[in-house]
């Protein structure tokens, strides 16, 4: 485990980052425009967080997050296992989702925009299709790498089909499952963060692109902090809850 | 041989399964009408950009924004790694701020880069150099760790020079992950030059991807779109064997 010290020394770097910028916005050493002050973009989050904006964005972009990660998890979890169960479809398909994972999926946006329309719909698809991916490949993963003699302990305990399942093959594919739940979810968070500002709808993600738009530097980067700090909460969250979850096993 | 071929038979059979039902929905517009052309009047555009010409522009101006932009996240991503990765102490306080930063949407930096240096070529390099900054960063840092510490001793004991250690022993052993790094840093450049060409912009491929949508021209947009992804393949195919080559000269 790291030590106290090192993540005290982290912090310090970023508070020594942070308060230099506020000093050169001070001193006007460069144009307003271009770059503002930590104390101003936080005056800027205060304001809109009364004006209610700020919170009904981060609620959206956690709706269309939370939607994407159920319909992919419940897509993913049985595709998953369907490839499992019938191995000439997992190897045919464990290579055509790979090379589609390994392309920039994120390009056919306009076609999305296209088919569902100007909408969270779209974002909502994307994010979905991102995170379904590696949902799939690591449940398949991790159901065909259990240990054979597990599944013959079972059957030679004359265990139902069910009960294999429930008892042995789900227990021990876990880790990797919740390994590819993390990564769809991270997957998707990104995907619809990235959308939201291209395409100027939905949530977190608009802020940044209207303080372009207005020429309002502070809502700007205000945007650009929101959805990093957002990704950043997001990790840490994700690890600690994959953590408890594996701990439990 | 029949265990290879009959997966393959699966893929080719689902790419043409989808293939004719998407030529299906198009063709009886009852569904999505005018959304879906059909893959013949895609395949047409495609060609049609290709035989004029009309996309060469565009293509040159992307690959020459994602090329200096990958430059620029190579050398800065080396640069940073070694230092890191040579440094435990460093690598432990910084390594952890690289990894959430790899795991937020880049693009989200773009308006910065446009206010600050404007919707020409510039703003997309700098995009293409973040996008491609994280992963050659964090393979730079491993390789530089994971640097044999029995092989540095040997150098200095038989007196090699501190320049000599770098380029004798650091160098032939971060090739390879560096490289690895470099493979997965030039499709992000090239992704991230492209999604800036889609926000704003004046020529590229992700500019007349989305002047095709703008003016609802389906069929030159999917014909677009298929042509990036055809480029995206070709610089990983490009990447990747180079680094199947340089592990063969490795062994």
């Amino acid at each position: 485990m790291e030590s106290w010290r090192e993540k005290a020394l982290r912090w310090i770097f970023v508070a020594i980052f942070l308060a230099v910028i506020e000093v050169i916005v001070r001193l006007n050493l460069v144009d307003r425009i271009f770059l503002t002050s930590p104390s101003l973009i936080a005056v800027a989050a205060w304001d809109e967080l009364f004006s209610g904006e700020l919170l009904s964005l981060f609620l959206l972009t956690a709706y269309e997050v939370a939607i994407a990660f159920i319909v992919a998890s419940i897509v993913g979890l049985c595709a998953g296992c369907a490839l499992w169960r019938y191995s000439l479809l997992g190897r045919a398909y464990d290579e055509l989702l790979g090379a589609l994972f390994a392309s920039p999926l994120i390009l056919l946006y306009p076609i999305f925009l296209v088919i569902f329309g100007r909408g969270i719909n779209a974002i909502i698809a994307m994010g979905t299709l991102y995170g379904m991916i590696p949902i799939v490949l690591n449940t398949h993963q991790g159901l065909r790498d259990v240990d054979q003699v597990y599944l013959k302990v079972g059957k030679g305990m004359r265990l139902s089909e069910r009960q294999i399942l429930r008892h042995i093959l789900f227990p021990a594919a876990w880790p990797m499952i919740i390994g590819g739940l993390k990564l769809g979810l991270t997957y998707i968070l990104i995907s619809v963060i990235a959308l939201e500002f291209l395409v100027d709808i939905g949530g977190v993600g608009t802020l940044a692109s209207k303080g372009y738009f207005w020429f309002n530097t502070e809502l700007l980067y205000l945007g650009v902090v929101g959805a990093i700090l957002l990704s950043m909460l997001f990790v840490t969250l994700l690890g600690k809850a994959s953590a408890r979850l594996l701990s439990r096993e | 041989m029949n265990s290879l071929l009959k997966p393959l038979m699966v893929q080719i059979g689902t790419v043409l399964g989808f293939l004719i039902i998407w030529e299906i929905v198009g063709e009886s517009k009852l569904l999505f009408a005018g959304i879906v052309p059909s893959v013949f009047e895609i395949l047409r555009a495609a060609w049609l950009q290709l035989s004029t010409g009309s996309i060469f522009p565009h293509l040159l101006v992307t690959v020459y924004e994602a090329s200096v932009g990958l430059a620029l996240a190579a050398f800065s991503g080396v640069v940073l790694g070694i230092v890191l990765g040579a440094n435990p102490f460093w690598r432990k306080i910084f390594e952890p701020l690289i990894l959430y930063f790899a795991a937020t949407p880049k693009i989200i930096l773009y308006p910065i880069f446009l206010i600050i240096l404007g919707v020409k070529f510039e703003s997309k390099i700098a995009m293409a150099a973040v996008s491609g900054f994280f992963p050659i960063a964090l393979n730079t840092i491993v390789a530089a760790a994971n640097v044999n510490r029995v092989f540095i001793k040997v150098a200095q004991s038989v007196g090699a020079s501190n320049f000599q250690t770098f380029t004798r022993v650091y160098v032939p052993s971060m090739l390879l992950p560096i490289f690895a790094g470099m493979r997965l840093g030039a499709g992000a450049s090239l992704v991230g030059a492209i999604l800036g060409e889609l926000k704003v912009s004046n020529a590229g491929l992700g500019f007349i991807i989305i002047e095709a949508f703008n003016h609802f021209r389906v069929a030159e947009m999917y014909a677009s779109i298929l042509l990036t992804f055809f480029l995206a393949a070709m610089v990983n195919v490009v990447m990747t064997l180079i680094l199947v080559r340089m592990r063969g000269f490795a062994h």
